[in-house]
């Protein structure tokens, strides 16, 4: 990026282009719809002060990815830390979206996210980088600080789990 | 495998931002953008601008309300008209999707995202009062409010659960303002319903929203009695909410005193519940005093949760000018100008006088819809002029109804 005025017309054009995808992803990654948008402008916030303190970004995408994944492993170290899960079976609240706000897929569609949510974190990570968000192994490489033979097979790991979650 | 993850993936992309969100969090970054650029000396802005835009990088809490600030001083006029809007207002979608949205986002932290879904609550049970009053609360704008309120209680229990493991005295205290707050709607809309039975739905709605928090805040109330006797500072803290709640029960008395001296049902029920909340509030000083904290935390929620009601009760009906609503019997509203009468309702100088009393004279209207009709004098002489509040829609019938009006003294 060039001078200040390029950097911001090029990050606000970043932004038009890509915050739909960092939605996605983390919509998918944590299901709650409030949360996915606060780290949404949370990820895009910290891309523009990295920005802002004069470093260089390769791959805004990739970049983007990288720091939004980052956020979804906080705020899993959240939920962990206070007992969320005791208090839901207590009290009958789901810290997910309700009904209104939840994805709907279709009933095919429904039984391949509900796999992709049993697998480990890291197959889960790739997959959702890959097939909803639409990254290429490349671009996931970057985002996840792999080379990209790491994550082809990682990303071949991940759907021979499924298919196998999917038998079974 | 590969065909099912090729349908994911199409099914995925219909997963995005709404416009106004997307909009939204794009002008919270344009203004974070705007303060200086460590690698940009080029840039020059205004010095003005740049003692705006340096303080929007202190902390992330506080650089939001300046951005919103600015949005709502200089761009933002239509955003401020729409905040007054209901549902069916040309504007009212920008009170929603704009001004709700950007306050969304100043809400941080679970507790102020709590709070504000709590406020986004009472907003729209005021909505639908405004226009309950105004006779507009039509079945389309019901299911509006209705499904908003369903929605912004979700999110605020989506919330508090992320604060309870924590804070579980905070998280109490939201939601016991949260059922105060639904409580004394209902109370209101109940009062309403009386006059406009359109009304009627949403009562039942605001009942099972009372339940369900009254249900959420039993759990989140154990918690805060499990905490609170094993620290002190916690005690410490419950010996200060006494002071509060006392302080909360004596507005609510002042509120009381102000409304006119009558002794119907409903101000009887009024009575009562402050009387609730003061013996509530003994309980507590007698645990407090035996050191039951767990029980004295019961009592000092329940006396505050009656006391805020109340005094949301009382602050609602009279920003609706419906105080009179609270008097027994038929409600006479007597009028000078538009101005004396409830919201919505006109001063119709339209019917007959039937008083020859001096002075200030009600007639009283033995027609079904008498809540909607009222009839002063405003001058002693023996014609008085006559001055109605009346529904628009009323004043076509008016005069049969004072036809059959009879004359009472005050």
């Amino acid at each position: 990026m060039g001078s200040s005025f390029d950097k911001k017309e090029e990050f606000v054009k970043a932004y038009d282009q890509h915050a739909d995808a960092i939605f996605r992803y983390c919509h998918f990654r944590i299901s709650n719809r409030e949360l996915a948008k606060d780290l949404t402008q949370e990820t895009f916030t910290k891309a523009w002060k990295y920005i802002a303190d004069g470093k260089e970004i390769e791959n805004i995408k990739a970049f983007l990815f990288k720091i939004a994944g980052n956020l979804v492993i906080d705020e899993y170290r959240k939920v962990k830390q206070s007992s969320l899960e005791e208090l839901q079976e207590r009290d009958g609240f789901d810290v997910e979206s309700k009904d209104d706000e939840k994805i709907v897929f279709s009933s095919e569609v429904e039984r391949v996210r509900l796999v992709i949510e049993e697998l480990p974190d890291k197959y889960k990570e790739v997959i959702t980088m890959r097939y909803v968000s639409d990254l290429s192994p490349k671009e996931i490489a970057e985002a996840i600080g792999e080379s990209e033979n790491v994550v082809s097979v990682r990303l071949n790991r991940a759907v021979k789990k499924m298919r196998e979650l999917l038998r079974s | 495998m590969k065909e099912l993850l090729n349908k994911l993936n199409k099914e995925a992309r219909k997963v995005s931002l709404r416009d106004s969100e997307k909009a939204a969090i794009r002008s919270v970054l344009l203004l974070r953008m705007d303060a200086p650029i460590a690698s940009s000396g080029s840039f020059k802005k205004s010095p003005y601008w740049r003692v705006i835009a340096s303080s929007i990088y202190v902390s992330r809490r506080a650089y939001v309300p300046v951005a919103l600030a600015i949005v709502l001083i200089f761009g933002g006029s239509v955003s401020l008209v729409a905040e007054g809007t209901v549902p069916g207002d040309p504007l009212y979608s920008v009170k929603t999707s704009v001004n709700e949205e950007l306050k969304s986002l100043i809400a941080m932290s679970p507790e102020a995202k709590a709070q504000f879904k709590a406020e986004l609550v009472n907003e729209r049970l005021v909505e639908a009062e405004k226009l309950a009053v105004r006779g507009e609360l039509t079945q389309e704008k019901k299911d509006i409010i209705e499904q908003n309120i369903d929605k912004h209680v979700d999110e605020f229990t989506d919330s508090v659960n992320q604060i309870t493991a924590a804070n579980s005295q905070g998280a109490l205290d939201a939601t016991s303002d949260l059922e105060s707050t639904l409580k004394a709607h209902e109370t209101v809309l109940t009062h309403l319903a009386t006059v406009n039975p359109s009304a009627e739905s949403i009562v039942n709605t605001v009942q099972s929203e009372v339940s369900r928090v009254a249900g959420y805040r039993e759990g989140v109330e154990g918690k805060a009695a499990d905490a609170v006797a094993s620290s002190s500072t916690k005690v410490a803290n419950l010996e200060g909410n006494y002071q509060v709640v006392a302080k909360n029960i004596k507005d609510a008395k002042a509120l009381l005193s102000t409304l006119p001296n009558n002794d119907s049902q409903k101000m009887k029920d009024l009575a009562k519940k402050i009387d609730d909340a003061e013996l509530a509030l003994l309980a507590g000083k007698t645990n407090l005093s035996v050191q039951a904290y767990a029980e004295a935390l019961r009592d000092l929620a329940k006396a505050n949760r009656t006391a805020k009601e109340l005094n949301i009760t009382f602050h609602t009906l009279a920003s609706l000018n419906l105080n009179d609503i609270l008097l027994s019997g038929p409600v006479e509203i007597p009028c000078a100008t538009d101005n004396d009468c409830p919201l919505a309702y006109i001063c119709s100088p339209a019917l007959a006088a039937t008083s020859t009393l001096p002075g200030f004279s009600l007639a009283t209207s033995t027609a079904s819809t008498t809540l909607d009709v009222g009839i002063a004098s405003t001058t002693a002489t023996s014609t008085p002029h006559i001055s109605v509040c009346v529904l628009p829609s009323a004043t076509s019938t008016s005069a049969t109804s004072t036809d059959k009006a009879t004359t009472t003294t005050e």
